[in-house]
């Protein structure tokens, strides 16, 4: 294992540590929330307001985030988050573990930015260079290559709700729709901060990774002939493990209205930014506006 | 200069008529009314349905009053000078409602909620996925 992981899971400890020191419990869920939704209810609501997520692809255009939508319904089990469809299968009052199907977000990256990139599933990506096998130092726009596909992810999650305001999330996922052939995973960590002299704020902090396989960053990231490509920038990729940090504060204004900031930073392998594909060696998700719950 | 007199005058003569209007308001004395509305819990299947049901409400007053009873802003009926009155009324709601005895100024002599009540009371579970996970 690379000493820099082993760092990262070092800083990973130390948050879960620091994250877990707290004297408030977690609350139950009696009420409408972001953490708690109404059983049986279908809810719609848009954010309006300004934001962007960057593209990191060479020639890749960023998504500008101006009016979003966003739908959730939760039954006894099943359950839907805008690009997420699942089904819990066990449930505790700590623990629940779900089957569930999801877009990928890889492609994403790779389409002409017109008004599509409104529903974009969660981040993570990368690619490393074969030894000895050093890429040539041109980057290679995304448009030049051969089209990638869009993927459905299927596979299980954990949430695991601890005291203090404190859970984890992760997630095992293989492409159900033999697209990359291969899986990928993500640990997250949130972190739910409230105070009494601010009753409608809540700030949130998350911190994890997103690990894939070598199958899914080779299909996306990998350069081969069917790239038509010089030789010399053709490329194989590995699997990789991006760390990424995350803050969120909403405020309720009304019954209908809240006012939202999100930022979010994904850091991206080294082993990936060495990829004439990529121009960028992160990306930063951040939105501040509004949102109106129909 | 006469004319500004003029309007001087006139703005002192409003003042004091709205003051004078004010203070007799302010002394106006609302009579006790006695109100009960039955009965006063509406039982829905799930909450957040439509509650329908016939209510009766009683009024007593020291003498006779003109008043009119409010289901929230709407007014159901009017009576003028009685002083014992019971009627029954078809109402539907979806949520709690305030029931009030008014005066036609808009003064309440009285009033009353009538609460909704659900047989399977709303359940609530956690959200599996980080709201707007988009980023």
């Amino acid at each position: 294992m690379h000493l820099k992981y082993v760092v990262f899971l070092q800083k990973l400890f130390l948050l879960i540590i620091l994250f877990t020191y707290s004297q408030q419990s977690f609350a139950d869920c009696t009420n409408e929330s972001s953490e708690c939704s109404a059983i049986g209810q279908w809810h719609l609501s848009v954010a309006l307001g300004a934001g962007v997520i960057t593209n990191p692809l060479e020639g890749g255009e960023n998504i500008p985030l101006v009016v979003v939508p966003y739908i959730h319904y939760y039954g006894e089990q099943f359950f839907i988050e805008n690009n997420v469809i699942g089904y819990s299968f066990y449930q505790t009052e700590n623990v629940i573990l779900s089957a569930i199907g999801q877009l990928n977000r890889e492609k994403s990256f790779f389409i002409d930015r017109k008004v599509s990139q409104l529903f974009i599933p969660n981040m993570s990506e990368s690619t490393i260079a074969r030894p000895g096998f050093t890429p040539q130092d041109e980057p290679i726009n995304k448009n030049q290559i051969n089209k990638r596909k869009w993927a459905v992810d299927g596979g299980i999650q954990l949430n695991w709700f601890l005291a203090n305001n404190f859970d984890i999330e992760a997630q095992v996922l293989h492409d159900i729709n033999n697209v990359y052939q291969g899986l990928n995973a993500h640990l997250g960590l949130h972190k739910l901060l409230t105070f009494k002299r601010l009753a409608h704020t809540r700030f949130k902090l998350s911190a994890g990774a997103k690990w894939q396989s070598k199958a899914l960053t080779d299909y996306y990231y990998g350069l081969d002939e069917s790239d038509n490509v010089d030789p010399k920038s053709f490329y194989q990729a590995n699997s990789a493990l991006n760390p990424y940090v995350s803050f969120n504060i909403q405020h309720k204004i009304n019954h209908s209205w809240q006012a939202k900031l999100t930022v979010k930073k994904e850091f991206l392998d080294s082993n990936l930014t060495d990829s004439p594909l990529f121009d960028e060696n992160n990306i930063t998700s951040a939105f501040i506006g509004v949102v109106y719950a129909f | 200069m006469r004319f500004k007199f003029f309007i001087g005058h006139s703005l002192l003569a409003s003042l004091l008529m709205i003051s004078l209007t004010a203070t007799g308001k302010d002394n106006l004395v609302v009579p006790k009314v006695d109100l009960s509305i039955k009965p006063l819990t509406c039982i829905v299947k799930q909450q957040g349905e439509q509650c329908q049901m016939i209510i009766t409400a009683k009024w007593q007053a020291i003498h006779a009053i003109d008043a009119c009873l409010y289901q929230g802003e709407k007014s159901l009926s009017c009576w003028q000078q009685q002083q014992n009155v019971v009627q029954k009324f078809n109402v539907s709601m979806h949520q709690d409602m305030q029931f009030s005895l008014k005066n036609s100024q808009g003064i309440v002599y009285a009033h009353k909620n009538i609460n909704i009540n659900s047989i399977s009371p709303k359940k609530y579970r956690r959200r599996l996925r980080a709201e707007w996970s988009l980023f």
